[in-house]
């Protein structure tokens, strides 16, 4: 296995965007809680503050600054928790439990000395001069405020390693799959067309592209059997009639006694050229109608009377070989295409009715509308063919009987696929029971038009 | 490269009528090469009916007038090939190896049947035949094109040409609807009763007699007698029949002509003193009056 570039791979590079994505996420989150917790506790110390102050100084408005000492007093006494300090213009104490401060108005934070406690204090100035500091211990808050930004830092930690960590698994897992198939890709450019994608029964993503890339892969490799089975029908059939007259000239070259035997010998080899010439002619005329340039050239065609006079043509023909062609249409069947391709696909289709079919047989000619589609339909009470075979008929060469001794080229329903393929028609294979019916459905894009009046 | 042959052995060919004995004679008399061999055989089967000891031997001489014909063909074989049959079928054949060659004669002399390869160097069939019609020359053109060209024709006709014919054909095939274009100059497109013998068909009321009496025709074989007459004393071959008569412009390969001519014959020769319609045989049909 080659080794794998790991920043190129498509999964590490949605691992790393991911991993981006979830650290920003874990920042918010941070930034969500920080305020939930630590920002909640620094406000309601704030308040608390802001309360003690509030009480104090209105104690002070009401009995002036010696009530404002006995409530401090009073309250350090009940243990209120939080920290005052009361000093006079000049500086000196009057009462509280807090250390030596700045006089200054507003915020400040206070190292208890003894303890070490961070304290969140606030200064307010007494209209006498007095000065009045209050506070709260916040040394809790602070270490909240650390564990939080800790479990941040952690969790951010945590995040990117998961996420890294996972991106390499994934873009190692499907670099794993992906060197699988192009293995199995490999070997069948090698010529292996049985090889497959292997399946790991996972059913993700890379199962459903490997069993629709085997699908493919069966299609191409039943094309490919089908191409050198052409192949060598076209050797084996094109071969058969050259050997044939090979040795008829050979027989005449040296055993000829007369011009008559002569005639006979370059008239059977030129029946034989003939035989392999109208071959090639179909070949090139299937290939031709499937190139679909004849598309260009549709028109609007009146399939009934298409069917009519090919009908009418071959109904002597079926009454010499004692065959009984019947035929049912409505007038007026519309559709775009290209009737001189319509024509020789029906000529085909009673051609191959009236050979496999033997004297005596009934073979009835159809067209219905359902739905708006034209369907263009032959059945015949004769031997049928048997389900396995019916998707092959269609075939170039393909015969039921595999000495090739019937008479055909193998070529006619060949040319019937190509004619339906180009006018976007489908065909159907179906039991007559007895026989076999051929049907042949128009696609609707065909616009269907109103019978003449 | 043309005929080497001299004109003693295009005059015995052209006697071919009288001539029942047997090929080797003739082609011992003139001494003519493997050519000459190759001749023979293309005069075979241009008039099968008259040379094979068939079922029509007694025929009219086919041609009843000498037609100008120039080939534009790049492919020495196959022009060596038309040029000598059609030579050999009585005709005077001139060939021209590309397509400016071709206009220059056909600026200089005048023809009644062309007959030109789709395919040439420099410029091409299609474009030999418009110029042709683009400076007012409505002689007669019969195209040639390749094997299995499904679109040849439809281009063929739509340049200005007035029949087609794949490659490779038979002999025959080509002499006959050469002949038919040669013809067609001189046919009398506004006759409304064709006669033959004791055969006579209206084209107004689209009824034929014979011998004064009414044949009952379908209007299938009304158009296949029909297309017999106006080529009467001609070789008329299963394609030209499928083409102008079905308008089926492929080979069905069945006996579909085989089957309508059959029925025809049984309704226009059964009952009279002698036949009208002819076989000839591995080539198609003729209609004639006996000499």
């Amino acid at each position: 296995m080659p080794r794998i570039d790991l920043f190129r791979t498509a999964s590490f590079r949605i691992g790393l965007f991911y991993a981006g994505l979830f650290s920003v996420s874990v920042a918010m989150l941070f930034v969500v809680i920080y305020l939930g917790t630590t920002g909640y506790t620094a406000r309601q110390i704030t308040v608390r503050v802001e309360q003690e102050i509030a009480a104090l100084q209105a104690k002070y408005r009401v009995n002036g600054r010696a009530d404002v000492v006995t409530e401090i007093t009073e309250r350090i006494a009940a243990g209120s928790g939080a920290y005052y300090r009361l000093t006079t213009k000049a500086g000196q104490v009057l009462a509280g439990n807090l250390g030596p401060t700045q006089a200054r108005s507003g915020w400040v934070d206070v190292h208890a000395a003894e303890t070490g406690d961070h304290i969140r204090a606030q200064g307010v100035g007494l209209p006498d001069g007095s000065f009045l500091i209050v506070g709260v211990n916040a040394t809790r808050l602070d270490e909240l405020d650390q564990r939080v930004v800790q479990a941040f830092l952690w969790g951010t930690i945590a995040t990117l390693i998961l996420a890294v960590g996972g991106a390499v698994l994934m873009a190692g897992v499907s670099s794993r799959r992906i060197e699988a198939i192009c293995s199995a890709t490999e070997e069948i450019m090698a010529g292996n067309l049985t090889r497959r994608i292997p399946i790991d029964g996972s059913h993700d993503e890379f199962d459903r592209l490997a069993a629709q890339v085997n699908l493919m892969l069966e299609r191409i490799e039943s094309l490919m059997r089908g191409l050198q089975q052409v192949s060598n029908d076209i050797a084996h059939d094109l071969k058969t009639p050259l050997t044939r007259m090979r040795q008829r000239l050979e027989l005449a070259r040296y055993r000829a006694t007369s011009v008559s035997a002569f005639e006979d010998a370059v008239d059977q080899a030129i029946d034989e050229c003939d035989t392999t010439l109208r071959t090639f002619d179909a070949l090139l005329r299937i290939a031709q109608i499937e190139a679909g340039t004849r598309r260009s050239g549709f028109q609007r065609v009146d399939l009934s009377a298409l069917v009519d006079t090919v009908f009418t043509a071959y109904q002597p023909v079926a009454e010499e070989s004692g065959h009984r062609l019947t035929v049912a249409l409505p007038s007026g069947a519309m559709i775009r295409g290209d009737p001189e391709l319509i024509i020789q696909m029906i000529f085909n289709l009673i051609e191959n009715a009236l050979k496999h079919t033997p004297a005596g047989s009934r073979i009835g000619l159809r067209l219905d509308e359902t739905a708006g589609r034209w369907c263009l339909s032959i059945d015949d009470d004769g031997p049928g063919i048997p389900a396995a075979h019916r998707d092959k008929v269609f075939q170039r060469f393909y015969r039921l009987d595999p000495s090739r001794s019937t008479g055909g080229n193998g070529l006619g329903l060949s040319l019937v696929a190509a004619v339906a393929q180009l006018h976007g028609a489908s065909i159907a294979l179906s039991d007559n029971a007895p026989g076999l019916r051929i049907a042949i459905t128009f696609a609707a894009d065909a616009p269907v038009a109103p019978p003449d009046p | 490269m043309t005929a080497p042959c001299d004109p003693g052995i295009i005059a015995a060919w052209g006697s071919f009528g009288e001539n029942s004995g047997p090929l080797p004679e003739f082609t011992h008399e003139t001494g003519c090469t493997t050519l000459a061999y190759a001749f023979h055989a293309l005069a075979l089967m241009a008039f099968p009916g008259k040379l094979r000891h068939g079922d029509t031997a007694r025929r009219k001489p086919a041609l009843t007038g000498v037609l100008r014909i120039l080939v534009i063909e790049d492919d020495p074989d196959t022009a060596a090939y038309i040029a000598s049959g059609l030579t050999a079928a009585g005709h005077r054949v001139e060939t021209a190896t590309t397509g400016d060659d071709g206009l220059r004669r056909l600026a200089q002399s005048s023809y009644d049947v062309i007959v030109v390869d789709r395919m040439l160097p420099g410029i091409d069939g299609l474009g030999v035949v418009k110029a042709m019609r683009a400076a007012a020359d409505h002689t007669a053109v019969l195209f040639l094109t390749a094997l299995g060209g499904l679109d040849d024709r439809v281009a063929g006709l739509d340049a200005g040409g007035d029949d087609y014919l794949a490659k490779p054909f038979a002999f025959a095939e080509l002499a006959a609807r050469v002949a038919a274009l040669g013809r067609r100059n001189q046919v009398n497109l506004a006759a409304t009763v064709l006669r033959l013998g004791d055969l006579e068909i209206n084209l107004l009321t689209r009824t034929a007699r014979r011998a004064g009496r009414l044949i009952d025709l379908l209007p299938r074989e009304f158009q296949i007698l029909e297309y017999l007459a106006r080529n009467a004393g001609q070789l008329v071959t299963r394609t030209m029949l499928l083409e102008h008569v079905w308008e089926f412009h492929f080979d069905p390969q069945t006996t579909l002509v085989e089957t309508h001519m059959s029925r025809l014959r049984a309704k226009v020769d059964k009952d009279f003193d002698y036949p009208l319609i002819h076989t000839v045989r591995g080539a198609g049909y003729s209609l004639h009056a006996p000499d």
